[in-house]
């Protein structure tokens, strides 16, 4: 309950900006919902950046009640859009509300392996140490320099009171109705006929990347991953442009660099779609507008078109390269994109079209040359040939795009409209040519040899789809509510769209394996590691640094307990896998062969404060039982806690002072890390059961 | 359409609905109340030695111990209709998910046809079954090996209490909602596109007024 008001206040706190804006600025209602959150995102990122998170957080709100005593006393001078005659308004705060109690009630936790792998531990880093996470000191071996557009909005719902996973998902679920508000901005409750269609098929893009029936289950609105909404706010930004030029309130427009910059702080691949949909936009300027019609507040013509394209670019480039200035005061590496060749953006993007062109004259294209070209044509033949959303290939999902905007070319009465929908058509899947050739680079020179796998290939792909559709069911919306021949046959056609689009979703995806009605059963194990977790947090200090030890584990339980155990630092510890001394034999399993006194005099110097026996086996009983206390005998199976203590008499002053001699970490499997071995380890040091009942119970 | 009809057809599409929705609970409710009348569903605590298994053996009156990952506890040819099944079990170990499958006919088990259990406040597991005649039930109690069950009831039909009819899923939640706006859109189109079209108009007009004349006469 009281998470639900803390997460509330926050979420009227956004209703208050929207608001303001809309009643004194004259923003749209539809467009509102979708700024504010992308401002709050930069807003939010700013502050990061300079370690002020927590008071950037207190002028928010401070701004939010200047805005409600504003709005008081003003509100017999105010204009704006009436609140409550806008669809989209109401679908923000009823579906909001709505969704938040849902959430409040259920509680959902996290699900997926890259939620705990980044983007729900990074929320929770953040908002634990009203820090971006990239500044916090933190078990993981390298720097999280992923954008940080979501950590830091999650961070805005969880201010008040602690962190919940579902709080995060409650604002990334608020992002993406509100990029359905922005497709029905234009709509007025006249046309409620248009909006629930339209707004349905918005509703339904989160579940883009589902091809089949399901029958595991399918996050999207409980997910923390940051592709789709990416892709939805990229849609939502073109959505927000149609309604801004078709409304002629044309000074809106500014609020579109903030929605751009938003696509841009989303993940690494937001840049090139938010420069996708700034090029769609600029073209739409350039040829739907006339110069003299052309004015946004003092400026007119041709220079108001030249600035507001250039604020388009430069909004995403400011926010890429402040990025990367700040990751640059980190000691990070500034700007490049990692991986296999490490290159930056523009080093990516030359090295890949002279392979494309065929010019092989550096190393780097040479050495890429084979692995172009299988990628390339992999990449082409699944566009045409695999099922990879919910309208099934890419070419069918084209040909989609290309009927919805084709009957609204020719349905409509207004021949600007008819242009418009054409160039959409034409520079939307120009700039998915773009965007696939940049994701085939990508494959060719970040990824690995599974590059050539194609790997996560729909949720890269998904993220323009889903823009892509947006952006069409905009149009179409806004073609429909201007009125069109036949009968309004477009009307008709959005609702069985709308119709169509219900039924392959609900044929697609179980009700009980989604948002709608997932049984509670769904996160038992994320319950149960959290209560695991909590037991293990009441007992050590909350500064205790705890060394994990799970046999077999793939990772994912080392970044499971990393996200549970916060903001108790678990070890790298190797990230998790199998330990086991060199004179045990394990067969061909892989294994870090690391010596009992290299573990004791790890454990020594990574000042770790606990050991956290997840999973033993024999392997790892044979190797290391004469460090513990009990011989590992009260390891029956379950999670079992051990105290690291040193032996009476024994006393380490400084790393420096122990005794010992230094050795480059044991095979190949383990990192080269220099770690001190001291002779008879069981003499000085030794672990201690905490436990004595398993600790779940 | 002016903005009150709009509101009118807005509003008694909804109002439709969810009459209809409660009428076809009422109309539940009164044939299960014929069925365990007539003995046609019958409360019935299912005997446990007659379970088809599969991964799971029986290891007492009422335990059981499962010895690999697929356990299954299965009645082959139910062949009637059945409302709900109540599993009155205790597990040593966490169980993992509990769930069951059904078939309509003679046939393999399908994923799209799988109901997940609701635990109960005394403990024990229910599944609320869809309507009509299932052939086949299968319930998976866990997908983990070496878990000792104590399994004290398997009742089908136990009794249901009226308002137990009136609580919906999230499924017919949502349908009721989305699928019912659609709808009133569609509904909203064709008068609009009716509107537009004075032949069709006329016709349709004369048509409605004969109907209110003839009423009109039956009635006078």
């Amino acid at each position: 309950m009281i998470a639900f008001l803390e997460t509330f206040i926050s979420f009227i706190g956004i209703i208050v900006l929207c608001v303001f804006a809309i009643r004194v600025f004259k923003v749209s209602c539809g467009i509102a919902p979708i700024a504010v959150l992308s401002a709050s995102m930069i807003y939010f990122t700013v502050m990061g950046c300079f370690n002020v998170l927590r008071i950037g957080g207190y002028i928010y709100f401070a701004i939010c009640l200047a805005a409600i005593v504003y709005l008081i006393i003003t509100r017999h001078k105010q204009c704006g859009e009436p609140l409550f005659t806008s669809p989209a308004f109401i679908l923000f705060c009823v579906l909001g509300t709505v969704l938040l109690v849902y959430f409040a009630v259920r509680k959902p936790l996290l699900f997926g392996w890259d939620e705990y792998s980044f983007w729900g531990t990074a929320a929770r880093l953040t908002s634990e140490n009203n820090m971006l996470y990239s500044n916090v000191e933190f078990g993981w071996p390298w720097a999280a320099t992923q954008k940080p557009g979501f950590a830091v909005l999650s961070y805005l719902f969880n201010f008040f009171g602690t962190f919940a996973p579902f709080r995060m998902y409650f604002a990334y679920d608020l992002l993406m109705i509100s990029t359905a508000c922005a497709v029905i901005g234009s709509l007025s409750i006249k046309k409620w006929h248009i909006a629930i269609p339209i707004s349905l098929i918005a509703l339904i893009m989160p579940y883009m990347g589902v091809y089949t029936r399901q029958i595991f289950f399918t996050p999207a609105y409980l997910s923390s991953y940051a592709d789709i909404p990416m892709g939805l706010l990229m849609g939502g930004a073109l959505a927000a442009y149609y309604h801004i030029v078709n409304s002629r309130k044309l000074t809106q427009l500014w609020a579109l660099g903030a929605v751009l910059g938003a696509v841009t702080l989303c993940k690494d691949t937001g840049l090139p779609l938010a420069f996708i949909a700034a090029g769609i936009m600029v073209v739409d300027i350039i040829f739907c507008h006339k110069n003299k019609d052309f004015t946004l507040g003092k400026l007119k013509g041709i220079g108001a078109k030249i600035s507001v394209s250039i604020s388009f670019f430069a909004v995403p480039v400011l926010c890429f390269i402040g990025w990367s200035r700040y990751l640059g005061t980190l000691g990070v590496a500034q700007g490049n994109l990692g991986g296999e060749s490490n290159l930056s953006p523009v080093g990516l993007l030359v090295n890949g079209i002279k392979l494309m062109l065929g010019i092989n004259d550096t190393e780097i294209t040479a050495q890429y040359s084979e692995k172009f070209s299988t990628v390339f044509s992999t990449m082409i033949s699944s566009f045409a040939k695999d099922k990879i959303c919910l309208f099934g290939s890419g070419l069918t999902l084209f040909c989609f795009v290309a009927i919805l905007l084709l009957c609204s070319a020719v349905l409509t009465k207004d021949n600007t409209l008819r242009k418009r929908c054409v160039l959409y058509g034409v520079f939307s899947a120009l700039g998915f040519i773009a965007y696939y050739t940049f994701i085939g680079f990508t494959y060719v020179f970040i990824f690995k040899k599974d590059g050539v796998n194609l790997p996560d290939y729909n949720r890269y792909v998904g993220s323009y789809y889903a823009a892509m559709i947006i952006g069409a069911i905009a149009l179409l919306a806004i073609v429909a509510a201007n009125g069109t021949r036949l009968y309004d046959f477009l009307t008709c056609i959005c609702i069985l769209t709308a119709g169509g689009t219900l039924f392959i979703f609900s044929f697609y995806v179980p009700k009980y394996l989604s948002i709608i009605d997932y049984p509670a059963v769904i996160y038992s194990d994320s319950a149960l590691l959290e209560k695991q977790c909590d037991t293990i947090k009441d007992v050590v200090d909350k500064d205790a640094r705890i060394f994990f030890v799970s046999q077999n584990d793939n990772g994912r339980q080392w970044f499971e307990y990393s996200y549970a155990l916060l903001p108790n630092i678990l070890d790298y510890s190797w990230g998790g896998g199998r330990f086991s001394a060199p004179s045990v034999d394990v067969g061909d399993k892989p294994s870090f062969k690391i010596s009992k006194d290299q573990l004791a005099a790890y454990l020594v110097e990574s000042e770790c404060d606990y050991l956290l026996a997840q999973n033993l086996d024999d392997y790892f009983i044979d190797s290391y039982k004469t460090l513990f206390s009990d011989g590992c005998a009260t390891y029956t199976g379950e999670p079992q806690l051990y105290k690291i203590e040193l032996r009476d008499g024994y006393n380490i002053v400084s790393k420096d002072n122990i005794d010992g001699e230094m050795l480059q970490g044991g095979s190949d499997l383990v990192p080269q890390k220099q770690i001190r071995v001291m002779p008879q380890s069981e003499q000085y040091l030794q672990l201690i059961p905490v436990f004595t009942e398993a600790i779940y119970e | 359409m002016n903005k009150k009809t709009a509101l009118k057809l807005f509003a008694s599409c909804y109002i439709i609905v969810a009459m209809f929705l409660v009428a076809s609970s009422l109309f539940a409710f009164l044939q299960d109340s014929i069925y365990f009348f007539t003995g046609k569903i019958k409360y019935t605590d299912y005997p446990l030695h007659s379970l088809i298994t599969n991964d799971i053996e029986l290891t007492g009156a009422d335990t059981f111990v499962t010895v690999g990952v697929d356990s299954q506890l299965i009645i082959k040819n139910y062949d009637a209709p059945a409302t709900t099944l109540i599993l009155d079990m205790k597990y040593d170990k966490y169980p993992g998910e509990v769930n069951l499958y059904y078939t309509r006919k003679e046939g393999d088990y399908s994923v799209q046809d799988k109901v997940y259990a609701t635990q109960r406040n005394d403990g024990s597991y229910a599944f609320a079954l869809p309507r009509g005649r299932l052939h086949d039930i299968r319930v998976d109690p866990t997908c983990f090996k070496d878990i000792n069950i104590e399994l004290e009831h398997f009742i089908i039909n136990p009794k249901i209490s009226f308002l137990n009819y009136f609580t919906y899923s999230g499924d017919t939640i949502f349908n009721y909602f989305v699928v019912t706006g659609l709808f009133a859109a569609f509904i909203a189109w064709c008068i609009s596109a009716v509107n537009a079209c004075p032949k069709l108009k006329s016709k349709l007009d004369k048509i409605i007024f004969s109907i209110k004349r003839k009423l009109g006469k039956h009635n006078g």
